[in-house]
């Protein structure tokens, strides 16, 4: 009787220590577009939950801009997440990442789209899980064009073709500027990508490849389309009006931004819009981006963490991702995607073709770790100083190129 | 007898040691109680600043991480502040910022000072006024620039399309660089003028109404009045307010960044923001950064010790 009743004691001892071993409540960190979005998402993560009573979440969201500054936070104090969006790697959080080639085989990452997959390597080590693929691009007001009474551009259209009509759309059609575009670095580099300029080889070992001379006559040509067809001072770098505001309360006929604003047109637009066709330079061009999940080390949920993050990168998963959110899934592999609105499924297949039509430098550029944000910095910086007349485009090309070379430096 | 110097000896021993507890205790209670704010003092402000000084003479990453050797510290003496001297964007913003404080802190003196005449009579309009007028000093400087910033916007702002109202252009308020320099002039002493009344309110008050009286009694004109009287009973609360206002103003940087973003181009890009961007967006110069920083904490105190020289020497 006493070894039994010993025996129980042990066991309910033994549950009682197990059981909160098992269930692991893992945190996570990650950025989204309004409340309807976060919604989307806990939703996912319930039915992960539903699949694996195991596994909880504690959802931090973070503004997209702040997690740079998370990660530092996280690096200076050794207290991280578990799981974490992102779009870039930042330096100080790599010897903090799971390395995906020892969980998953060294293979694994190939069935996830080139040119973001390769971002996702560092050396041999893979560390980050690509989630989901955008491409830049451009959006126009379909409305404005039947008011004017102007077709909408045909594929392979130029920048030169395009710009003039866009300025009669807005003309007839009285809406108040022909294009506005994303005030960000990595969109004006598609432009540069359109007239062949990139910044570093496409391979190892990396050296800078511009060309100065193509780059100060695309940036002259770019500061022009921004004078003649922009909202006045747009480009300056210190003007409050949003690109995106103006778009979708029809002030402008054109938007160039890119394939992550199919979501929010698709529930949001009040108006008939159409993504595409970009208009090219001498090349066809879209810049490839995304987001990645990086699942790190220092978790005391290593197992559920990795996971996690194996079953939001699983084919079916990413196609449900990708439908959810109208984003374009990073897995080759994933079924294809049934969007529920037929503009949606148009434009995410616009944008599709678009990055399968880039030069590899528009996804290779990007995924050099030497990218940093010095880098990026000088990128926006020599357009904005060039239209603020602040410098030459010769001087704003030099200080890319220095920049360019001082992350190479740096990395050495 | 013996007894009783025994027991008289005892009684001085104890009344000596209590009384030396006592005087202990009286003594050392004001230091008790200054202690919580002296270490909240070192804690977070002298500490701080040391630990900034010393990192200045290193080149390191912000964020130290063992298994990136780049982001190790290596003593490298004084070169950090021999590298400023050649690096265009920490002079270039240092110099603006010099040329801020020269303009913005006397012209938000004015302002205070003609808030503070106006509205220093008490009654119940005065203080609904000097209530509004005071708001701004409550909220975030960040606020304070996303108001303007929308005032002043140039294809969706407030004051443009007032200006439509009546015809005229447009103004390029943040897109050209003297413009924006003007606009974050503005935005600063807006945010902060409310708050330098109140200083020059209470020293107003406490100014003796007799003297206004014999002035009048002599037939004193008004501005007499105020450059013999008001103003030199003042010069305690002014001193304050521009104290204050320079160590302010070489710090603005919230404004600014939520107005201008420290365009156009870089045309507001002040020297806080400049240390920002070192620090955070350039990889490994956290002691770049740190000597800036040391530069700055140098002419706020060198200043600052002037200021309040030459008040106590005027006093």
């Amino acid at each position: 009787m006493k070894v039994f009743k010993r025996s129980a004691l042990a066991l309910l001892a033994a549950v009682a220590l197990a059981g909160p071993a098992m269930a692991a409540e893992l945190q996570l960190l990650w950025y989204v577009d309004g409340d309807e979005q976060e919604q989307k998402l806990r939703g996912m993560l319930d039915e992960y939950t539903k699949l694996h009573p195991e596994t909880t979440f504690d959802l931090q969201i973070t503004p997209y801009d702040g997690v740079s500054e998370k990660f530092r936070q996280f690096a200076a104090s050794g207290i991280m997440p578990d799981v974490s969006l992102t779009s870039s790697m930042e330096p100080v959080i790599r010897p903090f990442l799971v390395d995906w080639a020892q969980v998953n085989g060294p293979d694994w990452i190939n069935q996830f789209v080139k040119g973001w997959a390769d971002g996702a390597k560092l050396g041999d080590k893979v560390i980050a899980a690509p989630l989901d693929v955008t491409a830049v691009g451009i959006f126009y007001n379909a409305e404005a064009f039947e008011k004017a009474g102007v077709p909408l551009p045909a594929p392979g259209v130029t920048w030169d073709e395009v710009l003039p009509v866009l300025k009669q759309v807005s003309e007839k059609a009285g809406v108040r500027f022909p294009l506005v575009w994303d005030v960000s670095a990595h969109r004006y580099l598609t432009y540069q990508f359109q007239y062949g300029n990139h910044i570093y080889s496409e391979d190892a070992p990396i050296q800078v490849a511009m060309d100065d001379a193509s780059w100060v006559t695309t940036l002259k040509h770019f500061v022009k389309i921004t004078e003649d067809y922009m909202p006045p001072g747009l480009w300056s770098g210190s003007s409050s009006d949003k690109p995106y505001d103006m778009f979708v309360n029809q002030q402008a006929v054109a938007y160039m931004s890119g394939s992550w604003q199919i979501g929010s047109f698709n529930d949001g637009a009040e108006f008939k819009w159409q993504a595409g066709p970009t208009p090219k330079g001498t090349v066809s061009s879209s810049n490839v981006g995304g987001n990645y999940l990086v699942a790190f080390n220092t978790s005391k949920h290593l197992d559920e963490a990795t996971s996690f993050v194996n079953w939001m990168t699983s084919p079916e998963v990413q196609a449900e991702y990708a439908k959810t959110f109208g984003l374009l899934p990073a897995n080759k592999n994933a079924p294809a995607v049934d969007y529920s609105s037929p503009d949606a499924a148009a434009a995410v297949k616009g944008f599709q073709a678009d990055l399968e039509n880039s030069p590899r430098y528009a996804a290779t550029d990007q995924a050099w770790p030497e990218m940093q944000a010095g880098v990026w910095d000088a990128v926006k910086a020599s357009v904005t100083q060039v239209v603020a007349g602040q410098v030459t485009p010769e001087e704003a090309v030099a200080s890319v190129r220095k920049a360019a070379e001082a992350a190479i430096a740096a990395s050495q | 007898m013996s007894m009783g110097n025994q027991t008289h000896r005892t009684g001085t021993g104890s009344a000596g040691f209590s009384g030396r507890l006592k005087l202990a205790g009286k003594t050392s209670w004001p230091y008790l109680l200054l202690l919580p704010t002296v270490a909240l003092l070192f804690a977070f402000t002298l500490y701080p600043l040391l630990q900034g000084m010393w990192m200045s003479l290193f080149r390191r990453g912000l964020v130290v991480v063992e298994q990136l050797p780049e982001t190790t510290p290596v003593f490298v003496g004084f070169d950090n502040y021999m590298q400023l001297f050649g690096d265009k964007d920490f002079t270039v913003s240092l110099v603006r910022t010099v040329v801020f404080v020269i303009i913005a802190v006397p012209l938000q003196l004015i302002a205070s000072l003609a808030l503070a005449l106006l509205l220093a009579p008490q009654n119940r309009f005065n203080a609904v006024v000097r209530t509004i007028v005071f708001f701004p000093s409550m909220i975030s400087g960040l606020i304070i620039g996303v108001i303007w910033a929308w005032l002043f916007a140039r294809n969706s702002g407030l004051v443009n399309y007032g200006l439509s109202l009546v015809n005229i252009p447009a103004v390029p308020w943040l897109e050209q660089d003297q413009l924006a320099q003007i606009a974050v002039v503005v935005a600063w002493i807006w945010g902060g003028a409310g708050f330098n009344m109140m200083i020059l309110i209470a020293g107003l008050t406490a100014i003796p109404k007799d003297l206004y009286e014999a002035a009048a009694i002599d037939g004193t004109s008004r501005w007499r009045t105020f450059t013999r009287i008001t103003l030199p009973l003042l010069e305690p609360s002014i001193v304050v307010v521009v104290v204050l206002g320079v160590i302010g103003a070489f710090q603005v940087y919230e404004i600014v960044v939520s107005l201008t973003t420290g365009g156009p181009g870089r045309a507001t890009v002040f020297l806080v923001q400049n240390i920002y961007e070192t620090a955070f967006r350039k990889p490994n110069q956290a002691g770049l950064a740190a000597a800036q920083s040391g530069i700055l904490f140098v002419i706020l105190m060198v200043l600052t010790i002037i200021q309040l020289r030459v008040a106590r020497r005027r006093g």
